[in-house]
C-alpha cells in the first residue's frame, strides 16, 4: 500500500507490520505512529470517497486507528487489511446512520492542476456531480466503484479486502457504472 | 436527478438515455482488459469519451492525502497501552462445590455398600 489503496504487499511488508505491532505490544507506543503514517493516505482517501465529506472522513480515520490501537493484539494476518476493514465499516456505519443533504469539498485544499479558470470551473462542476451521484448509489456499489476508480484498486486486492470475490466484485463496479452514468448523462454527454 | 433526495440509491424506472449503456467491451475496456481501439461502434465511443471525463475526475481525488495534522493527531489522542489478547481459557478439569459435594456422597454410599456386604 504505497500510493493508494491498499494493495497486495509482499509478505516482507507484512512482516515489518507484524514487527512493528510487537513493538507497540511491549510498550511503544510511538512505534504505533509508523503504521498510521504509513497507511493513513489510502484509507483517509478511501473515506472521503465514501462519505464525501473530509471533516467525517478525518473523524473515521482517527477513531478507527484509535479501535485499531486497542485491539491490536487481536491482529491475525494482514494489517493493512484488516485495518482497512475497520475503515470500511465505520463508513457504510456512517452511512446508514446519516443522510446527507450536501456533498462537500468546500475544504479542498489540494494544488490546482488546470489550466485556465473556465477549464477549471468546469472541473469542480463534474467533480461535485459525480460526488453527488456516487451518494445516490447503495452502499456496497458505492464501495465497489470509489475502491476501482478513486483509488485504483485491483479486482483481486479488492477481492481480498472485501473478504468476497472477483466476480461479483466486477459486477458491483459495472452496475455502479451503469447508475452513474445514467445519473451523469444528461449533463454531461 | 435534482428531485430525488440525496442519499438515496438510485431509482430502478426505465430512464431515457442520451448515451447507450455501457456495453461488456466498454465495460472491459473500463476494466483494463481490453485498448480503446477495440471499442468499434460509435455508440461505444460516445460512451467512452464520457468515462474519459468522469475518469478523469476519479483521478483527481486520487491525489488527495491526509491533512497533514491528522497523524499526529490520532497519535497524541492514544493514551492506554493496547490490550493484549486474555488467554485461552483453561480447558482442563475444574473442581466446582457441586462436584465436589456429589462425588463426596457417592464415596460415602459406596462406603456404605462395601461395609454393609462385608458384615452380611
Amino acid at each position: 500500500m504505497t500510493t493508494s489503496a491498499p494493495t497486495v504487499e509482499p509478505l516482507d511488508q507484512a512482516d515489518a507490520d507484524q514487527e512493528i505491532i510487537t513493538r507497540v505490544l511491549a510498550g511503544s507506543k510511538d512505534a504505533f505512529g509508523v503504521l498510521i503514517q504509513r497507511y493513513s493516505d489510502p484509507l483517509y482517501r478511501h473515506a472521503l470517497g465514501m462519505t464525501g465529506s473530509p471533516d467525517v472522513a478525518e473523524d473515521i480515520l482517527q477513531a478507527s486507528f484509535i479501535k485499531a490501537y486497542q485491539h491490536l493484539g487481536e491482529v491475525r494476518g494482514r494489517f493493512d487489511a484488516w485495518v482497512f476493514r475497520i475503515v470500511a465499516n465505520s463508513c457504510k456505519d456512517w452511512l446508514k446512520n446519516i443522510r446527507r443533504t450536501h456533498v462537500s469539498y468546500e475544504d479542498d485544499d489540494q494544488p490546482s492542476s488546470f489550466s485556465t479558470p473556465e477549464e477549471e470551473m468546469d472541473r469542480n462542476e463534474l467533480r461535485t456531480d459525480l460526488e453527488y451521484a456516487l451518494a445516490r448509489l447503495p452502499e456496497s456499489l458505492r464501495e465497489a466503484f470509489v475502491m476501482k476508480h478513486v483509488e485504483g484498486t485491483s479486482y483481486e486486492e479488492m477481492a481480498v479486502l472485501l473478504e468476497t470475490t472477483v466476480g461479483a466484485l466486477k459486477m458491483r463496479v459495472h452496475r455502479a457504472r451503469e447508475s452513474l452514468q445514467a445519473l451523469l448523462e444528461e449533463k454531461y454527454a | 436527478m435534482t428531485d430525488e433526495t440525496p442519499g438515496a440509491p438510485a431509482p430502478e424506472r426505465p430512464i431515457h438515455r442520451k448515451t447507450p449503456p455501457a456495453t461488456p467491451m466498454v465495460q472491459a475496456w473500463l476494466d483494463g482488459e481490453e485498448p480503446r481501439d477495440h471499442l468499434a461502434t460509435a455508440d461505444e465511443q460516445e460512451t467512452a469519451e464520457l468515462w474519459t471525463r468522469i475518469n478523469s475526475e476519479a483521478a483527481q481525488l486520487r491525489r488527495r492525502n491526509t491533512p497533514i495534522h491528522l497523524q499526529s493527531k490520532i497519535l497524541n489522542s492514544l493514551t492506554d497501552l493496547p490490550a493484549i489478547p486474555d488467554a485461552p481459557p483453561d480447558k482442563g478439569f475444574r473442581l466446582t462445590t457441586p462436584a465436589a459435594v456429589i462425588g463426596g456422597v457417592v464415596i460415602v454410599a459406596i462406603g456404605a455398600l462395601l461395609g454393609f456386604m462385608l458384615v452380611r
